[in-house]
């Protein structure tokens, strides 16, 4: 059992009551209770009221919010204060976490100490503002950590932005247009053009990597290169003459897409939905590849005609996994557009989302004008989604073919 | 607004030991840790067969795909294999549409299912 001359040589080691007289420390030791907590017990919550400050006697207390730990407490440490001190709540939940003693110091004894103690008064307003300074000097650290980590991202943006199409190439006869709306500073979509000149076609790509955000993003560089490397370089010498060029550099592409982040990245379970087309300008043949994307529409002045349906599995799981080519046409005055879930998913201030329907509305009456189609719809969405945050990244390509 | 998930646990002793998990609510990226963790507290204790059953299931998004993925690599690695039972129509939907049902075993009935491992 603590004699109350031991309470009080303890108390005096605290910062709180240090240079505080012994009459007073005598006084707040004969106002104190013992409590005793097991292991794991809680003492209170955060928010809670309280009116009792806390010294440790023995053990060791930890200071959290739920599952975290702010900070662990040995013996000799003082805690509770604000609730105690002022009408405020529990600033944050106590556990013990061994078996612990405390003492503890109801508001009404310590303030009537205070009140004929003037000395403890000094030492007790020094040890608020020590804590304070510490928990200032804290926010001021993490404040500056989370200003680097910003700029880390917007130095990973701009990083990002090399992989995509600096400029949309021409393509005689047509009209190409893309553009990609990260919800986070960095994105998991990404779309591509590019001419593949020993085919004399244009490859156009759409591609949504699972999930968001800086994981989404470093994956969305490795399936967007792969895909154009395996595009631009390699398959074709190994074939045979009357194999269909196009058809052979698209499962070329995509096949060793997936089997190299399958086998390689097999670990992370990352995956992309890929829209890949290969555009004959002349005659408006398109052959693809639609790994597990929404389909892209072929569409005119009264609608959408066709939709290139899925011709094979996300990328990036399954190893084995076998790919068709589509074919499809673009007539003259025809258009192709190709969107991520982002812009079907986009949500207003009710939480409605936008849906398929009304992309589908919205493109055809904006293909239907002289503006660019992207361009009306990127409008139409942002004034659905209002004020509400953008929950995904919204990508959109379109390839337009000229009447004449 | 994503419905907790929950998850309950049977064993049934055949003539291969399987392990039915049967889970309810949506599996999106808030709740697919708690998949992860139960799956993975399962294997510790020596599961080697996993048996999905999908039919609570409202929502599968990519996070919960991701889950099932690394779940089946783990079982595949230690000799086993994960099975889904009886997909919700949206899930099966998801499943078609990615391309899971190709390389994921899928089955309608518990019986059917625990026959097959």
């Amino acid at each position: 059992m603590l004699s109350l001359d031991d309470a009080g040589q303890l108390l005096r080691r605290s910062a709180f009551f240090r240079s505080t007289s012994a009459s007073a420390i005598r006084a707040l030791s004969d106002h104190s209770q013992l409590v005793r907590l097991s292991a794991g017990e809680l003492l209170f919550k955060k928010g809670d009221p309280g009116s009792a400050m806390y010294f440790i006697v023995d053990g060791c207390v930890q200071v959290h919010h739920a599952e975290m730990v702010v900070i662990l407490l040995e013996r000799g440490e003082v805690f509770g204060e604000v609730a105690a001190l002022s009408s405020e709540t529990r600033t944050a939940s106590v556990s013990a976490r061994t078996d612990t003693v405390l003492m503890k110091l109801e508001r009404d004894a310590i303030y009537a100490t205070l009140a004929s103690h003037p000395d403890a008064v000094r030492s007790m307003i020094e040890a608020l503002c020590h804590r304070e300074s510490e928990v200032i000097g804290e926010k001021l650290g993490r404040m500056i950590q989370a200003r680097v980590l910003e700029h880390e991202l917007e130095i990973g943006q701009k990083i990002q932005r090399n992989f995509l199409p600096a400029t949309i190439p021409a393509m005689p006869g047509w009209q190409l247009d893309g553009m990609l709306q990260p919800a986070r500073k960095v994105a998991g979509d990404f779309y591509d053009f590019f001419m593949v000149p020993e085919l004399q076609c244009m490859g156009i790509v759409i591609g949504d990597v699972c999930d968001k955000g800086v994981g989404a993003a470093l994956f969305m560089t490795l399936f967007r290169s792969l895909i154009r490397s395996g595009a631009l370089f390699g398959g074709r010498t190994e074939r045979s003459a009357g194999d269909d060029e196009l058809e052979c550099t698209l499962l070329h592409a995509l096949r060793s897409t997936n089997r190299y982040i399958a086998s390689t990245h097999r670990g992370s379970s990352m995956f992309a939905s890929v829209f890949f087309g290969l555009i004959v300008p002349p005659t408006g043949l398109v052959r693809y590849i639609n790994a597990g994307h929404e389909a892209p529409w072929i569409g005119q002045g009264s609608g959408v005609r066709t939709q290139l349906s899925t011709t094979g599995p996300v990328v990036g799981l399954f190893e084995e996994a076998e790919y068709e080519v589509g074919s499809a046409e673009v007539r003259p005055g025809e258009w192709l557009f190709a969107y991520t879930d982002g812009a079907t998913d986009a949500q207003n201030e009710a939480g409605e989302a936008f849906s398929e329907d009304l992309l589908r509305c919205t493109v055809v009456r904006g293909a239907a004008k002289d503006a660019p189609v992207l361009e009306t719809v990127r409008q139409t969405l942002a004034g659905f989604i209002g004020k509400a945050d953008q929950f995904d990244d919204i990508t959109m390509i379109s390839a337009r073919r000229d009447l004449h | 607004m994503s419905n907790e998930l929950r998850i309950a646990v049977s064993e049934e002793k055949g003539n291969t030991p399987v392990t039915i998990m049967y889970v309810s609510g949506d599996l999106d990226s808030k709740t697919y840790g708690d998949l992860e963790t139960k799956a993975s507290d399962l294997i510790a204790a020596g599961a080697k067969n996993i048996l999905l059953d999908l039919h609570e299931v409202h929502f599968m998004g990519s996070a919960g795909l991701r889950a099932m993925h690394a779940m089946s690599v783990k079982l595949k690695d230690a000799g086993g294999q994960l099975k889904l039972l009886n997909p919700s129509d949206p899930v099966a939907r998801v499943l078609k549409t990615l391309g899971f049902d190709r390389f994921f075993d899928i089955h309608a009935t518990r019986d059917a299912a625990l026959k097959s491992f």
